[in-house]
C-alpha cells in the first residue's frame, strides 16, 4: 500500500513538472507584453527598464532555468499588471473556484447517483429510457449556450435570477446549474451501467430471492459496490469543470480562477498565467491522488496488487 | 476457396444482421438521417446559398423568425445586420462539421497509433508517452485550447490542430490499454512465434480488435469536439470572420439577447441535435458490439429470424 502511494506520488510530482515545463514556453510563445504595456511605443529607457525588472533581457534558457528555480520555491514572480507576486493573485482567485466546482461536483454526483439508480431499476422500460434519452441530451448542450439561454429565461424574461456577478445566493443557481449539467448526463450513464452489472449480479438475486425490498437493496447493497466505476469517471469530471468554470466566469461575470486566467492571457501577463495554469494543475493532480486513496479504501483488491 | 466462400458469407451475414439491429432502434434511424442532412448541407449549401448568406440589409434587421413573407430565407429571423439566420446556420455547417470531422480523423488516428505502439512495445516508450498524455490531460483542454490559438492565427487549421492534439490521450488510453491486454492473448503469441514481424502483428492482429473500440470512441469524441469548438469560437478564439461556425453565431446573439432571442438559441438547437446525434449513433455502435446487449436489438422479431445462430 505504501508502494502504490509512493508511486502515484512520484508520478503525480512528474506531472506537475512536466506541467510546469509546457507552460513556461508556452506561455513565452504567446507574444512580448511590452507591445502592450506601451502601447504608444515606449522610450528605449523605459522598455529596457520594464525588460530588466521582469527579467525579459535574459536569454529564454536562463529566463526557464531562473524560472524553475523560482517556482520550486512557490515564486512565480511579480504580475505584470497588479502590483503583487502572481502566485498571490492566483491563490486569491482559487477559494471561489473550489467552491463553485464543489458545490456543482456535489450537486451531480447526488443527481446523477439517484438519477441513474431509478434507471438501472427500470431497465429498458419507459424510465430508463426517458433517463437515457435526457442524459444524453444533457451531454449534447454546449455549456455557454445553456448559460445563455437560462440566462434569458430566468433572468431577463422571468427576473427570478441576477445576470451576474456574485453577491448573493441566488447568483449561485445558474452558475452551479451551467457547470453541472454535461457532468450530470455523463455520470448518469455510468451510474446506470454500474448499477445494471451489480443489480444483475448473483448476490443481489439472492438477497432479493430472500425478501429484501428494491430500495433498501439499491441503496444498502448495491450502491457500494457500483461505486468503484463512478468514483474512476468522477475524477476526469471533475477536472472538466474547470472548463465549464472558464466560461461561466466569462458569461455570469463570476469571479474566480477562468476570469483571472483569460484576463492573464489578453493581457500577456505571464507570471499569472504561469501560477494559475500550476495551481490548477496542482489542484487536479491532489484530486486524482485523493481519488486513488478513495478507490483504495473502497476497494480491496488495488490495496492488495 | 471453400474457405474464401465461407468468410464471405459470413460477413454479409453481419451486415445483415447490423442493418437489422439499425433499423430496430428509430432514435438512431433519426440521429443517422439528422448527420447526413447536415454533412450534405456542409458540403453543398454554402456552394448553393452563395453570397446571399452574407447579403447585409439593415431593413430586415432583428427580422422575426417563422415569417414567410419576407422570402424562405429569413424563416429564422434575421441577425443584426439583417443576415438571415437560416443561411449563416448553412455556412457554420460547413466550418463546424470540417472542423470536427478533420480533428476527430486526425486525432483518432495519431491517439491510436501512438497507443497500439506504445501498448506493444511497453518499456520506455510507453512510460513516455503515457506521461506527456498525463500532462496533456492536467490542464483543462479549454485552458491549453486559449492558450495555444492565443500564438498561433485563428484559422480553421489551427483549431483542428489545437482540438487534435487536446484530444489524442484519449485514444491513446484506450488503445494502449486494449493493447496491452491483447497482446498477451494466445494468436499473438502465435503469430510471434511464427517469426511475424512486429509491424506485421500490430497492423494485423491487434489493429483489428482496437479499431472497433476507437470507432466507438471516435463517434463520441465527433459530439465532444463539436462542443469543444463551439465553446472555443464562442469565446472569440479560434476563428474570425468571413469564415463562421455555429459557435460565434451564437457568440453574435449573445449581445441582443433582449432584444433578438432567436440571434442565439437557434445555432445552440443545431449544436445540440448535432452533438446528441452523434452520442446516440455511439450508443448504438457501443451497444451493437456488446454481444450481451445486441440481442435487445434482435429480440423483438418484427421479422422472425431463423434459428440458426
Amino acid at each position: 500500500m505504501v508502494t502504490f502511494l509512493r508511486g502515484r506520488l512520484l508520478s503525480g510530482a512528474v506531472t506537475l513538472i512536466g506541467v510546469v515545463v509546457m507552460v513556461f514556453f508556452l506561455a513565452r510563445l504567446t507574444g512580448s507584453p511590452i507591445d502592450l504595456f506601451f502601447p504608444e511605443g515606449g522610450t528605449e529607457a523605459q522598455i529596457r527598464a520594464f525588460e530588466q525588472a521582469y527579467g525579459l533581457d535574459q536569454p529564454l534558457y536562463k529566463q526557464f532555468l531562473i524560472f524553475l528555480g523560482n517556482a520550486a520555491q512557490g515564486d512565480f514572480g511579480d504580475s505584470i499588471w497588479q502590483q503583487r507576486p502572481a502566485m498571490e493573485a492566483a491563490l486569491s482567485e482559487m477559494p471561489m473556484t473550489l467552491a463553485l466546482a464543489g458545490i456543482a461536483m456535489v450537486v451531480s454526483v447526488v443527481t446523477a447517483v439517484i438519477l441513474g439508480s431509478i434507471a438501472a431499476a427500470y431497465r429498458f422500460r419507459r424510465p430508463d429510457r426517458i433517463i437515457t434519452i435526457l442524459s444524453l441530451i444533457a451531454g449534447s448542450v454546449p455549456v455557454f449556450w445553456f448559460a445563455i439561454v437560462s440566462i434569458l429565461i430566468f433572468a431577463i424574461q422571468l427576473q427570478w435570477l441576477p445576470t451576474s456577478g456574485s453577491y448573493s445566493w441566488k447568483s449561485w443557481i445558474l452558475p452551479v446549474a451551467t457547470i453541472s449539467l454535461s457532468p450530470i448526463g455523463v455520470l448518469t450513464q455510468v451510474v446506470r451501467g454500474a448499477m445494471i452489472d451489480v443489480l444483475t449480479s448473483g448476490y443481489v438475486r439472492n438477497a432479493r430471492a430472500r425478501g429484501f425490498g428494491s430500495l433498501r437493496l439499491i441503496f444498502r447493497h448495491s450502491l457500494r459496490n457500483a461505486a468503484l466505476p463512478i468514483i474512476a469517471v468522477a475524477g476526469d469530471i471533475a477536472a472538466s469543470k474547470l472548463n465549464g468554470a472558464v466560461i461561466v466566469s466569462v458569461v455570469f461575470a463570476f469571479p474566480g480562477i477562468g476570469r483571472l486566467i483569460v484576463g492573464a492571457i489578453m493581457a500577456r501577463d505571464f507570471p499569472v498565467l504561469q501560477a494559475s495554469i500550476v495551481l490548477v494543475g496542482l489542484a487536479i493532480i491532489t484530486l486524482n491522488l485523493l481519488i486513488d486513496i478513495i478507490y483504495m479504501i473502497v476497494d480491496p483488491r488495488v490495496r492488495l496488487s | 476457396m471453400t474457405l474464401a466462400t465461407e468468410k464471405q458469407t459470413n460477413r454479409t451475414f453481419v451486415y445483415s444482421e447490423r442493418w437489422q439491429m439499425f433499423f430496430a432502434s428509430p432514435m438512431t434511424v433519426a440521429a443517422a438521417t439528422w448527420l447526413v442532412f447536415v454533412i450534405l448541407v456542409a458540403i453543398f449549401g454554402p456552394a448553393l446559398v452563395g453570397d446571399l448568406a452574407n447579403k447585409q440589409a439593415l431593413l430586415m434587421r432583428f427580422a422575426p423568425p417563422f415569417q414567410l413573407e419576407k422570402g424562405f430565407q429569413f424563416i429564422l429571423g434575421a441577425d443584426s445586420l439583417g443576415r438571415p439566420v437560416l443561411l449563416q446556420l448553412v455556412m457554420g455547417a460547413q466550418t463546424s462539421m470540417l472542423i470536427a470531422i478533420l480533428s476527430v480523423g486526425s486525432s483518432s488516428v495519431i491517439g491510436s497509433t501512438l497507443g497500439i505502439i506504445s501498448g506493444y512495445f511497453g518499456g520506455w516508450v510507453d512510460n513516455i508517452l503515457l506521461r506527456i498524455a498525463d500532462i496533456v490531460h492536467t490542464i483543462p483542454s479549454i485552458l491549453l485550447a486559449l492558450v495555444v490559438l492565443f500564438i498561433l492565427d485563428p484559422s480553421i487549421t489551427n483549431l483542428v490542430i489545437v482540438l487534435g492534439i487536446t484530444r489524442i490521450p484519449v485514444y491513446l488510453r484506450t488503445a494502449r490499454a486494449q493493447t496491452a491486454e491483447v497482446r498477451q492473448r494466445t494468436f499473438v503469441e502465435v503469430a510471434q512465434a511464427m517469426g511475424a514481424s512486429d509491424w506485421r502483428i500490430m497492423t494485423k492482429e491487434i489493429a483489428p480488435v482496437v479499431i472497433p473500440t476507437v470507432r466507438t470512441l471516435a463517434m463520441l469524441e465527433v459530439a465532444s469536439v463539436i462542443l469543444a469548438a463551439a465553446s472555443l469560437t464562442f469565446l472569440g478564439i479560434g476563428l474570425q470572420r468571413p469564415t463562421v461556425d455555429w459557435g460565434m453565431l451564437v457568440a453574435d446573439g449573445q449581445a441582443y439577447l433582449e432584444t433578438a432571442w432567436f440571434v442565439a438559441v437557434f445555432p445552440g438547437i443545431v449544436i445540440v441535435l448535432t452533438a446528441l446525434s452523434a452520442s446516440l449513433i455511439s450508443n448504438w455502435l457501443r451497444a451493437v458490439e456488446d454481444p450481451a446487449q445486441n440481442i435487445l436489438f434482435l429480440s423483438k422479431p418484427k421479422k422472425k429470424r431463423s434459428e440458426s445462430k
